[in-house]
Parts: C-alpha cells; structure tokens; sequence
C-alpha cells in the first residue's frame, strides 16, 4: 500500500459487479480446474522485459477494467480497482495454473514472457476469449510502440478503440441484450440444463499442476482449401476430425458406451451487438454416440454441419441469454449467502464439465492491426484441462498460420497423433511444437 | 527442425522422439525454437510441510486421546489437546489465507480463542471466566485494533468496515448469552457490544462516503 500516492476519486469508488457467467468461476476454480486460459504471441525478436512491463501499465490505464481485484460480499463476488503495481514475470512453469486472489498482486491475470513469447494468462471470472484478446492487442501494441518507436506508421495507431466509453467495455451484455429483446418468452429450458454424462477420455494424469501442450501450426489456406473440399466450414471439418480421432484412437477401446461431446463456445457478440470485455458466450454442444454406428469421417461432418445449423441460430442464442439473464436477477438466487452458493455452483459446474468429453475453442483470425501484424508471427490459445475434460483444443490464426493448440493432462498423445496424421496424409503441411 | 517421418510433420523441439509416435526423428536442419522453459518436477514445499504437521497433530490427538480413556480418570483431559491442536490448525490456515488483509483472521481468531477458552474453562470446572470476560475483551482488542489500522492507514477503511460491523453483530449476538444465563457478569458483555456499535457508528459519521460505498458493494444482490 503505497502512502501519499495519489489515487483518483475516479478509481476509489470504481466498481463492478461481476457478470452472468463471471459469477460462477470464482466459486468453482481449483488446481484441477483453474478457469483460466492463455492467449500467447510469439514475435519475430526477444522480448524486452522492461518494455513489457512499462506496455503492461499503460495498457491497464487505457482498459481500467482489467485493474480490478477480486472481492468477496456477502451474496455475490465483485471487482474493485486494484491499487498494486502490475509486474510481468519471466515464464517459469507449466501454463494456466490457477490465479490466486492473493498473489500476483491481486491481479485476475498474468503477463509473463519467454524468449519471443508474450504470454497473457486470464482468470475466467475477468474475461472470455474475445474480451481478452482485446487487451492482449493493446499490450502488443503497446509494447511494439516501445519497442519500435522509429516505426511512424505504428506510433500512430491506436491500441484500442478510443471511440467507445468505458461502460461499453464493462457492460454485463447478458443482462442489455435480454432486455433490449424482452418480448422473448424464455423457453421452458433452465439455464442449466440437464446433459448425460459424456464420455471421458482416460490417460495416466500428469502431475499437479502440470500441462502438457502440443501446438499443431499449418497453413491457413491448406487447411482452408480441405475443408471447402467437402463443402464445410473449418469449425465443422476441425470437429468432425475431432471426433474421428477420439473415436478411432480411445473410443472404439474403451467399452464405456457413452456418447462423445464437443463443447463449442460461441461468442455472442456477433449475434448482439457488444464491445463488453466481459464474458458473453454460450456453448453450443455437438454429440455424437457411436454405439448407434461406426461413423465414417463423412458422415460426422454431416451430422456436425446438421447439429450446427439447428443449435446456431437467432433464436436459441436469444433464449439461452434470457434464462441465463433471469437466472441471475431472480430474488431467490440473489439471498443466498454466498459461502451457501458457491457449494451449489460447485455442484452445477461439475453435472456441465462431465456432459461434454472435451471443448473446442475458435477464436478465428486475430484482428491485430497491419502495423502490428509485421512484427507477429503467430498466436495461440491454450485452455487448462479439468479432471473431466482431459483434452482440450484451441484455434486461432493470425496472417495465415493456423494455430491448433492441444492441451492434455494425460501422458498419452494417440487423439493428437491420429489428427495430424490424417491432415498430413492430405498433403497439409505441419510444424509441431511443444512444452 | 526435427522431422517425423511415420507421421510426417516437422518438429520445432530440439528433441530425440517424435512427441506424437515416439519414433526416432531425423534431423533437417539446425533452426530451433524454444519457446517454453524447461520445468523442474513443480515442488509444493508448502503443502509437505502443512501434511507433516497434520500426521503429527493427529498422532499427538490419537495419543492423547488413548492414554485419557486408558487410564479411566474422570477429567477428559484429552479435549483439551483436541481443542488446543484444533485451534493452532484454525491459526494456521487463516494466517495463510488472509495475507495482507488481516481482518478475516481478527474475527476468526476472535471466535477461535473464544471457543478454546470456552473449552478450558469447561474442562477445569465451569467457572464462567470465558464467557465472562474472555469473550468481550477478545471483542474489544479486535475494535480496537481495526480503529488504530483505519485511522494510520485511511486507504484500509475500505478492507476493513466489514471486519467492523461484523464485530458488532458478534457483539450483539453475544448478549444472547446473558439472556440464556450463561454469562453471569453483564457488564463486560454490555460495554464490549456498546464500543463497537459506537465505533461503527463513528465511522459511518466521519467517513460517511466511503463506508456507505463499501457497504453498498460487500452486502450487493
């Protein structure tokens, strides 16, 4: 606590609750399942520690909305301005370890650099995907700025869109989009609805607190041009090549019969208009149950592209944000004393980590800016494993390399060696890299 | 760049085996990446030692506990031990939870030690002295000790209201006790439960915004 630091009235009396989905993470997050995700950029020269850091601090004072600190009322958590030094650490461990409220200096997220990486760890209960790379293009951008200051052209770009107030940025989307479309009767379905078990894929477990990750990078166009083959978009064909793999390499052995589950996270602020840094997504579950049949790889990319179609529409996003906005306004949630709700949010977590069997994460293409993008070469995104989900898969492509991210916690690599061989049978292209 | 040629990828890893087949790779050029840093087995010294003082406790427990009952003596001596580990282990883990904010620990402590207290003068005969006195003094020490941080360090007021008005519901839930009779000296218990809500009300006077914003955030819904 620094004495005779001015601190602005601004920042004393900010504050934030948390928003719809953002509430459950703090109750649930553990060593086994941490909640929390990276997104990394690997420049084409060493980063600078210094410079990160001085990036970092002004970084946080253009999005004060990631200065927060996490605190515990009586019936929810909520955000506070963080008065602590943010500080960037070179990278020492495995990735996504669990953000404690009280290390880091309280921060809900972790810069951390290694040779040309930029790391950028993020506690679920801040950010979601998109809402995160929002702050790690103004990091980049920042630290490029340092870095580079004769670049004109990139000294005068803007490392956030300073059009837009900072309410846009904190908005609890969730809660404005139900509103601004209340005529929508929510549909019997809870906001949690009740999924079977899936199937878990089995392993010997790596150590505590260990990840193991495997980055698959391939040329976008290749990878491109494969799926527009068979008539799909890459999300589809990516899925069905999933769910091949599973099947064909833990499946068919396991004698367990149940079904196979992809989680998808969608964001929905195509769909609702939102700047929200905030969580505003949804899952959207593709499940396939081999006991019917032994399905060929073309017969799974017509059941995901049907499975898609149906769950991705107007519609059921509208409806899944009204249950979820009424399940957080409604007054009996809201009494409950918050030690009494996190034991039944611990509950909930677990009955939804167990109906899926792993998740596919798409953050698309990266909209870094052509400034920055000269000095970029990839960017990936790494998500933690749960004791359930012990596989998990990310996709993110900055100027043309496609960057598929596996992330196990067991020792075994059969899924991850099934889909590479499968794509490099196709004459794709692949570099490999791991922890 | 390594290269795999069961699998056919290139590996960026200066490493012996194909990570994805195990196969041996060969070698296609000298460029390599290193891009995560080569971890050590993650030690958890912390958690080692928390597990040895918990093997420990709950021998010098059992132990204490067999000998009470093997020696069939009529003071049951060993909830004392009991009480007495309970309440280090009730230190100890507050002490590492609370960190830098120390007003959780205050209240925890204050029960805790109220509770032993309790559990000592229960053991040497009942004579009241932890409801009596014990309890309210522990309260007092813990306003006290808030008001001192608040008026030192301003900034804190906003970790430490909450701390404050739960002193002064504990010292209003307190006064159950001279109601069912089980504390037989009023006083103390008056006086304790009057300085806190005075405290309180003190700082909702002369610190009206920021306590009235800290409260309106911790009791949200």
């Amino acid at each position: 606590m620094k004495l005779g630091k001015q601190i602005s009235r601004k920042e004393e009396f900010y504050w934030n609750k948390l928003d719809n989905t953002a509430k459950v993470y703090p109750a649930i997050s553990s060593n086994n399942a941490t909640n929390v995700f990276r997104l990394s950029v690997k420049l084409k020269e060493k980063v600078l520690p210094d410079l990160l850091e001085q990036a970092l601090k002004n970084s946080l004072k253009l999005l004060p909305a990631f200065n927060v600190k996490l605190r515990r009322g009586l019936f929810w958590y909520y955000f506070d301005t963080n008065f602590a030094v943010p500080t960037v650490r070179e990278d020492a461990t495995f990735p996504c370890n669990k953000i404690d409220r009280f290390k880091d200096n309280g921060f809900l997220f972790r810069v951390t650099y290694f040779e040309k990486k930029i790391n950028l760890e993020v506690f679920h209960a801040l950010s979601d995907g998109t809402g995160a790379f929002v702050f790690l293009n103004c990091l980049v951008s920042e630290y490029l700025k340092l870095a580079y200051p004769d670049d004109t052209p990139l000294q005068s770009v803007s490392s956030i869109d300073t059009s837009l107030p900072q309410s846009a940025y904190e908005e609890n989307s969730f809660l404005t989009a139900a509103a601004k479309n209340a005529s929508q009767k929510s549909s019997s379905l809870s906001a949690v609805p009740a999924r079977p078990s899936s199937y878990r894929i089995p392993g010997v477990s790596v150590g505590f607190k260990e990840l193991r990750v495997i980055h698959v990078l391939v040329y976008s166009k290749e990878l491109l041009a494969l799926a527009k083959e068979k008539g799909v978009t890459l999300t589809v064909y990516l899925t069905a090549l999933l769910l091949l793999a599973i099947y064909e390499e833990s499946w068919k052995y396991s004698g367990k019969k149940q079904p196979v589950s992809i989680c998808i996270p969608i964001n929905l602020r195509i769909w609702f208009k939102s700047n929200t840094l905030r969580n505003f997504f949804t899952f959207i579950n593709v499940t396939v149950d081999f006991n019917e049949k032994e399905y060929s790889f073309d017969e799974l990319l017509d059941i995901v592209s049907k499975q898609l179609k149906e769950k991705i529409t107007y519609d059921e996003m509208l409806s899944k944000i009204t249950n979820n906005a009424n399940a957080e306004k409604s007054f009996a949630l809201r009494i409950i004393p918050l030690f009494i709700k996190k034991i039944g949010l611990k509950i909930i977590s677990h009955k939804t980590e167990k109906g899926n069997t792993t998740t596919l994460s798409n953050l698309g293409v990266l909209k870094f800016s052509d400034e920055a993008k000269k000095y970029i070469e990839r960017c990936d995104v790494i998500i933690n494993s749960t004791a359930h989900q012990t596989l998990k898969f990310g996709i993110a492509c900055v100027n043309d390399c496609l960057s598929l991210t596996f992330t196990s916690s067991t020792e075994e690599n059969d899924i991850q060696r099934f889909f590479c061989r499968f794509l490099s049978e196709r004459s794709v292209k692949i570099r490999i890299i791991t922890n | 760049m390594k290269y795999c040629s069961q699998c056919r990828v290139s590996i960026e890893n200066d490493i012996e085996n194909c990570p994805l087949c195990s196969s041996k790779l060969e070698l296609s050029d000298d460029q390599f990446e290193n891009e995560y840093p080569a971890v050590l087995e993650i030690s958890n010294r912390r958690r080692i030692i928390l597990k040895i003082i918990l093997f420990i406790s709950v021998i010098a427990a059992g132990i204490s506990i067999a000998l009470n009952h093997m020696n069939d003596s009529s003071v049951l001596w060993s909830l004392g031990v009991v009480a007495g580990l309970a309440y280090a282990w009730i230190s100890l883990i507050s002490a590492l939870k609370s960190s830098k904010n120390i007003g959780l620990n205050l209240i925890i402590q204050i029960l805790a030690l109220s509770l032993l207290s309790a559990a000592i003068d229960y053991l040497s005969g009942w004579r009241g002295w932890s409801v009596n006195y014990v309890t309210p003094f522990l309260m007092t020490i813990g306003t006290v000790i808030i008001t001192v941080i608040t008026i030192i360090r301003p900034m804190q007021l906003r970790n430490y209201i909450v701390y404050l008005i739960d002193i002064a519901v504990l010292g209003l839930i307190s006064l159950i006790l001279i109601w069912t009779g089980t504390a037989t000296v009023k006083w103390a218990l008056i006086a304790c439960s009057l300085y806190s809500i005075i405290t309180l009300i003190g700082m909702f006077l002369f610190a009206d915004r920021r306590a009235r914003h800290e409260v309106k955030k911790r009791f949200h819904f």
